[in-house]
């Protein structure tokens, strides 16, 4: 079982990207840039914390920044499940997909 | 750096989204969203990133406030209701702790007022810890004691010589005196004559008058308000004069009335400039009547410089060989309650009674609160079921604990309610007990507040801890089995409860039989003397009986209602001062102190008192007037005789007069002073001169005529002199009043006591009869009588309250037995006391397990076996 909703999906393809660099601001800042919709934190913890719960994805907490006061950031990887749960997801759509890329194209 | 401060977000809204947002923990949103901001701000400016940042926070407070607080709310009300069901249903139970716990919580608070009262003495005056009474102790081979007041030296003393010193002021006690003015004459308690510095020294705040120059003058006087109104009424008392022991004195100050709590309770201060104090006062260092306040300047040193004082003061006198004079300080505040020295301005307080009352209040309250947790642990096994319900629906334990504690605490709630309510009821009752004027409005203070908070949320957690953290730890299944007997069985700790709380029962219900019967002891005793029908009448300024008193004595006679008169110089309970003594002939420190008693020849035929050996003073033998003793057998011993009789035909040096004389009798010790103290040693002579007292013997029928012609006589020997009589059995009943009040109060919270106690039983008989009704149905129907239930029901409690009086005897016993030894003549500890303490608790234990056994000893076995 491995259904992800869509913003999981694009949450976990965004960690992968962003691979050491993946915490929440960066992880915002992916998702505007590639949908050019800014999500708001609430639902982007939301689903961060649930892809947690479900074991796909882990948080780490790095070193503060070397300075006073540094601020605190939490860094995010996905798990093998995480991956597995990518790779159906792939799967699923690229068979969903299949032979229709051309004809939705051709409407443009 | 200051760029980086200025560039922070908002502290508030940071402080929101650091503290309600529900990611925070998780994901360090806090800083994450700081980061955002900064880059904001620097794309967009200031104004944009602070709103962003702003909606953010905003909508996290909307968030929490929905989610969090609302539904802690729910929960709250379903808790609340939940509470609310489970004491109505349960009514017993919850009137037993409600009640039980609000008449201790009300035993507390009346007890801390008391104490706080007891503690709070002098506290009043300004820098009351920088002021000390100076005292002396003085230590001769002839004389020992210890004085509050020292002589009239002192006070200048120090005041020229030691810098440190801010302020001192004497004062001499001059109650008694009498007060004229117009026809309002009274003998004036509470009066003093001092230096006007006593208003640098101790807080006496003027209402009318001058501090600095209101006692300067000579012949000045400050009022307090209640004397003032006395003499003047209505009228403002400054300017006006006032005749005060033979002299005129002009009032020019009037001040506050002192409060309660203060062991100067001043009437009226005389100034000492002048000849107001007589010159036999002021002629050397060796009279102690002056009590002299220092205050000296913050920081100083106060013990140190003692030292220095002593080598001064005593460098004035004359000292000898084996003598010693030390000087003390004694803070002003500890007066009252650690200060039991001669010549003590009021009563001292007794903190020994403080601290056992203290002791008592816990202990009750500790009954109270043991049923408590007794009740609600009985109570826990049936509430397992919704444990498990609450936990399978996704109770957290925290929740658990917190519906718990809170449960009790709200019951303790009630209480502490209820408690308030009672002790205001009960507040004048408590008042004439204590003899302390409580108002309603010392209730209102921070530290009963804060006592009624503590007390209120100790008794809650500790009763609430037990479910609360016991239960909720429970796994659902095991609390949701049908089996409930594993939870019910622990009940080792509620019978060491019970067993506590019987100990304590039992040993202040023997108190309270301790302390009644040594008060009937001391009342019923024979003193040595008559006391039945005796008036006594002080002789004071204005009224001089001297050579003259046969005459006087035959005046009262001529009242058919007095059957005779003896003049003297002390009474009983009334006995003047002493001075030395010694055998003539033998070395000056074999001088021993004795009481000095001068009476004339009825004294000892009125008064009862019988010889020893030897004879009384005869009127027909002249010398007996000048030169013949008296002694009693204390004195006997203190001389070192072992008989009587050796006493007689010695010669005696008597330091009072200078004059000798030859013991002719010894009679036997009558008791002067209350049973706390032991019979001093009293030397007795004729000496008309400073006979003080009128004693009248009447008869028994038609005492109010009589005592409306003895005042006639005495308007006619006195003119305009007020009469002040008393009887000598209610003056001599006074001695005990502090015992009485103790009595008085242990012996209600000894009722409290047990009643508390029998109350946590009868509810916990109640669940134990009602957990076992299937057993007791079962027993029925198999045979068992109605008798051998109730005694198999009754027995277990029985059993433990029984075992609660064996541990409690000897504590008892020792406790009360170190009481006793506190007075010169006491009761026999008799086995009656231990005894009558057993029955009364097993007796009242079995009575109360009683109703409810029986109750289900003669229950039908149909109705409890029904649903099987």
């Amino acid at each position: 079982m491995y259904e992800l909703t869509k913003h999981e999906e694009l949450i976990l393809l965004a960690i992968l990207k962003l691979k050491e660099n993946a915490y929440i601001v960066s992880l915002r800042r992916h998702i505007k840039n590639i949908t050019g919709r800014s999500i708001n934190y609430g639902s982007l913890c939301n689903t961060l914390s649930s892809l947690i719960r479900k074991g796909y994805v882990r948080s780490k907490e790095s070193d503060p920044e070397p300075r006073q006061g540094g601020r605190r950031k939490v860094l995010y990887s996905l798990t093998t499940e995480g991956r597995k749960a990518l790779k159906h997801t792939y799967k699923v759509h690229k068979l969903a997909w299949d032979g229709l890329v051309e004809s939705i194209i051709k409407f443009d | 750096m200051k760029k980086t401060q200025k560039k922070r977000p908002p502290c508030i809204a940071r402080w929101i989204i650091s503290r309600l947002s529900q990611y925070e923990k998780e994901h360090a949103l806090a800083d994450a969203m700081e980061t955002d901001y900064l880059d904001i701000r620097d794309q967009h400016g200031a104004f944009l990133s602070w709103i962003w940042y702003w909606f953010y926070a905003i909508g996290i407070l909307f968030h929490y406030i929905k989610f969090s607080l609302l539904w802690s709310m729910i929960m709250f009300k379903n808790y609340l209701k939940i509470a609310l069901r489970n004491m109505r249903k349960h009514k017993v139970y919850s009137f037993i702790n409600v009640s039980g716990l609000a008449v201790s919580i009300a035993c507390c608070l009346m007890i801390l007022m008391h104490i706080r009262f007891e503690t709070s003495y002098d506290n009043y005056h300004r820098d009351a810890d920088r002021v000390y009474r100076l005292g002396i102790d003085i230590n001769m081979p002839s004389f020992k004691r210890v004085f509050a007041p020292v002589s009239y030296f002192e006070a200048p003393y120090l005041k020229e010589n030691f810098p440190q010193v801010e302020a001192v002021t004497r004062l001499w006690d001059t109650s008694g005196i009498l007060v004229r003015r117009g026809d309002r004459v009274f003998y004036e308690n509470d009066v003093y004559t001092a230096d006007n510095d006593i208003f640098d020294v101790l807080t006496f705040p003027l209402k009318q008058g001058d501090p600095e120059t209101a006692l300067n003058r000579p012949g000045t006087l400050v009022v307090s308000e209640s004397v003032g109104r006395k003499y003047f009424g209505n009228e403002s008392p400054t300017g006006q004069t006032i005749q005060v022991g033979g002299r005129v004195c002009v009032v020019t100050g009037v001040m506050a009335d002192p409060p309660k709590n203060t062991h100067l309770k001043i009437g009226m201060i005389a100034s000492m400039i002048g000849d107001e104090v007589p010159e036999w006062a002021r002629r050397h260092w060796y009279l102690n009547v002056f009590y002299t306040y220092v205050k000296f300047h913050p920081d100083v040193d106060v013990q140190s410089l003692l030292p220095k004082i002593e080598t001064g003061a005593n460098s004035h006198k004359d000292i000898k060989e084996g003598q010693k004079f030390t000087y003390f300080l004694q803070p002003l505040k500890d007066i009252h309650l650690f200060s039991h020295i001669h010549g003590e301005l009021a009563p001292p307080g007794n903190p020994t009674y403080l601290f056992i009352f203290g002791v008592i209040a816990g202990l009750i309250l500790i009954i109270a609160g043991i049923n408590f947790i007794n009740l609600s642990t009985a109570r826990a096994a049936a509430r397992s079921k919704e444990v498990g319900l609450r936990k399978i629906v996704g109770a957290f334990r925290k929740q658990l604990i917190f519906q718990f504690l809170g449960e009790s605490i709200l019951t303790t709630l009630l209480a502490v309610f209820l408690a308030c309510l009672i002790s205001g009821v009960f507040l004048p009752f408590y008042s004439h007990l204590t003899e302390i004027p409580y108002s309603l409005k010392d209730f209102v203070r921070l530290d009963l507040l804060l006592a009624m908070i503590g007390i209120l949320f100790f008794s809650g957690i500790i009763a609430g801890s037990y479910p609360a953290f016991y239960l909720s730890g429970l796994r659902p299944i095991a609390s949701l089995n049908r089996r409930q007997g594993n939870l019910s069985k622990r009940n080792g700790l509620r019978r060491v409860l019970v067993v506590g709380q019987f100990i304590v029962s039992f040993i202040i219900i023997t108190g309270a039989i301790v302390v009644s019967q040594q008060i009937r002891y001391m009342k019923n005793k024979n003193l040595g003397f008559e006391k039945e029908q005796k008036i006594v009448i002080p002789v004071r300024q204005g009224a001089k009986i001297g050579e003259n008193f046969e005459t006087v004595k035959a005046e009262f006679l001529r009242n058919s209602g007095v059957t005779g008169v003896t003049m003297s110089s002390g009474v009983p309970g009334r006995l003047a001062e002493g001075a030395n003594a010694r055998l003539v002939g033998e070395a000056d420190d074999m001088t021993q102190w004795m009481y000095y008693l001068f009476v004339d020849t009825d004294f000892f035929r009125e008064y009862g008192i019988t010889l020893a050996a030897g004879r009384t003073f005869q009127k027909e033998q002249i010398s007996d007037s000048r030169s013949s003793f008296l002694i009693n057998e204390a004195a006997v011993k203190k001389f070192g005789w072992h008989d009587p009789t050796e006493a007689l035909r010695k010669t005696l040096w008597s330091g009072y007069g200078g004059n000798q004389g030859e013991i002719i009798g010894v009679v036997k010790d009558f008791h002067f002073f209350g049973l706390q103290r032991e019979i001093g040693p009293v030397i007795m002579s004729i000496r008309p001169d400073v006979f003080r007292f009128i004693t009248l013997t009447l008869s028994t029928n038609n005492i109010g005529r009589t005592l409306a012609s003895v005042k006639n006589t005495w308007e006619s020997l006195f003119p305009g002199i007020p009469i002040d009589y008393s009887f000598i059995d209610t003056y001599f009943d006074r001695f005990y009043r502090e015992e009485e009040k103790v009595a008085a109060l242990v012996r209600v919270f000894g009722i409290l006591a047990i009643a508390i106690a029998c109350f946590g039983i009868l509810g916990l008989t109640a669940h134990t009869t009602q957990s076992r009704t299937k057993e007791i149905g079962i027993r029925k129907v198999v045979g068992a009588s109605v008798t051998r239930i109730t005694v198999l029901l009754s027995g277990e409690f029985v059993k433990w309250v029984l075992f609660a009086n064996l541990i409690a005897l000897p504590a008892a016993y020792y406790i009360l037995n170190k009481w006793l030894a506190g007075f010169a003549y006491r009761t026999e500890f008799s086995l009656w006391f231990l005894l009558i303490p057993s029955v009364l608790t097993v007796g009242f234990a079995a009575f109360t397990v009683s109703y409810h056994t029986i109750k289900a000893a003669a229950a039908n076995p149909v109705d409890s076996l029904r649903y099987e």
